[in-house]
């Protein structure tokens, strides 16, 4: 019974105020678009970061005449730091091999140097939890101060600068969040304020004949989250088909997971929700 | 069952719409407050329905009490009262049986007892067979027989009425008048706010003259030897000791 009726007035909700309603789907629809890009954004930045993170490591350049059982023992001493997975010994020749690969083409222009002017080392991979700057900062440090080691190289400066990146997309998507979030929260709680205007007379009469408050809040609760829910998976619909124009543009572009996606519907329901239940106490308790 | 006890209440600091008014309804009572506008008719319904709590003094209904009473018991007060206003409240969009199974409704009934109670209290005031019109298909007296039939639904052991015949004809009011008798010969409890002396003079019921927010009940006699004003001029025409029914 009482189900049958909340879902009736809710219906008669939207009716009643069709152009209202639209509005307040569509700025739902605008918001979660919106928020929905910035994170799309922020998780393919995290998609490449991941994948740039396995090829994080530290190089540890041996001095130059360096007694080869000092070497031996500073390999050891590096693997046995917390944190490193592998250190694996670059000679001489295979340092000069690989920067000849590099070069490429230009790779005659080695011929014109006599001796290997390139000095030994080892390439230290971390285990995962490890490849970020403050970890890696720290145990360049400490490989820095093993006997036999001379410098010590693991790209500081872009590393810096590319977390600092993803912060600022972390800040942005937050910032978003709230700005978003209280737009839609404002547009359907003035929606659901003009409804229960527009009913005030019904209102009153249920006050009158004993309604809870309780009985009176739950259609316009539904109907606000009714909005959140039209309104999220509209936007939901949007980001799905600007996503599919980009990915075939650019590739490899990632998109919301199954749960990330309902997550995102049910924060629109709870916007929604929470729109009406503001409005709602507020006219109940003035009224 | 009803008892208000040197209740007083003033509007926005300085206008005082009640002074000091006490008196108890037993159960089965009609009683009629009389007294012009401003007088303090609708601020003692007010009060008996909790929508306002006396600045002073105390209203006891139905085992409830203003000093005590939370908004959550309000309702619960308000499903064991029937209330009835000079501008009907009825909802134009609903048809009449609508609009009286809206009250049963509200309370979470079940839909077949909601039916069952609708078409009782619509056969009760005799109007059964418009069922399906809404109100603006409706004479100001028919209006008023839908309201009516909207505050019995919930089986009321009080009906409050404000002005019940302020916007009925002649033969509606005689009409409504006749209900509210027969709803009372059955059992429930009527407390009637009416201006029009003409029509309690004709009436047996126990009556409450209010002037200025106080009760002048208990001087009938001096006030008709005293006073000049209106209440002074009907109470010159109804008995000194009105019978209770």
């Amino acid at each position: 019974m009482s189900l049958k009726y909340y879902l009736r007035e809710t219906l008669a909700g939207y009716r009643r105020a069709k152009l209202m309603g639209l509005l307040s789907i569509s700025s739902v629809t605008a918001a979660l678009f919106l928020l929905g890009t910035f994170l799309l954004v922020t998780l393919n930045f995290q998609f490449a970061l991941k994948g740039l993170r396995e090829k994080f490591e530290i190089q540890a350049f041996i001095r130059d005449g360096a007694p080869e059982a000092q070497v031996t023992v500073a390999g050891s001493a590096i693997r046995s730091l917390p944190g490193v997975r592998d250190a694996a010994f670059v000679s001489k020749e295979e340092a000069l091999r690989r920067f000849r690969e590099e070069l490429g083409d230009r790779g005659g222009l080695l011929s014109a140097i006599e001796t290997n002017p390139l000095p030994r080392s080892f390439r230290v991979s971390l285990q995962p939890e490890h490849r970020n700057p403050e970890s890696m900062a720290a145990l360049a440090e400490k490989i820095q101060k093993i006997p036999g080691v001379d410098e010590v190289e693991y790209g500081k400066a872009w590393l810096g600068r590319l977390y600092r990146v993803g912060y600022l997309l972390v800040v942005i998507d937050a910032s978003l969040l709230v700005i978003v979030s209280l737009a839609a929260v404002m547009v359907v709680f003035n929606t659901i304020q003009l409804t229960l205007y527009a009913r005030r007379q019904e209102i009153e009469i249920m006050r009158l004949v004993g309604a809870t408050d309780g009985f009176i809040r739950r259609p316009f609760l539904l109907e606000g989250m009714a909005q959140g829910l039209a309104g999220s998976l509209l936007g939901g619909v949007g980001l799905y088909l600007g996503y599919r124009v980009l990915s075939s543009q650019f590739g490899m572009l990632g998109f919301f997971s199954r749960q990330q996606m309902a997550a995102l519907v049910l924060f629109g329901v709870a916007l929604g929700g929470l729109g009406s239940w503001v409005a709602v106490r507020r006219f109940l308790g003035r009224a | 069952m009803l008892d208000l006890i040197h209740a007083s209440k003033t509007y926005q600091g300085s206008w005082t719409a009640l002074r000091d008014v006490s008196f108890a309804m037993e159960k089965g009572e009609f009683t009629v407050l009389i007294g012009p506008s401003g007088s303090g008719k609708s601020t003692i319904l007010k009060l008996i329905m909790m929508q306002e709590r006396p600045d002073q003094g105390v209203v006891k209904v139905a085992g409830y009490s203003s000093e005590s009473m939370t908004r959550r018991d309000i309702p619960r007060l308000r499903r064991k009262l029937g209330v009835i206003f000079q501008d009907f409240k009825l909802l134009g969009n609903r048809t009449v049986y609508e609009n009286v199974a809206f009250a049963l409704e509200v309370t979470s009934a079940p839909s077949g007892l909601v039916h069952r109670k609708s078409m009782a209290a619509l056969n009760e005031v005799g109007l059964s067979h418009k069922r399906h019109s809404y109100p603006f298909q409706l004479s100001g007296g028919e209006q008023q027989k839908v309201a009516i039939a909207r505050a019995l639904v919930n089986d009321p052991f009080l009906l409050l009425a404000d002005e019940p015949t302020g916007n009925v004809d002649p033969r509606g009011t005689l009409e409504i008048m006749e209900i509210l008798k027969e709803i009372n010969t059955k059992g429930t409890a009527v407390l009637m706010a009416t201006h029009e002396q003409e029509l309690v003079k004709k009436m047996p019921f126990r009556i409450i003259a209010l002037e200025a927010g106080s009760i002048c009940r208990e001087v009938p006699c001096r006030l008709h030897r005293r006073g000049t004003g209106p209440v002074a001029s009907l109470m010159a025409r109804i008995p000194t000791d009105p019978p209770t029914i």
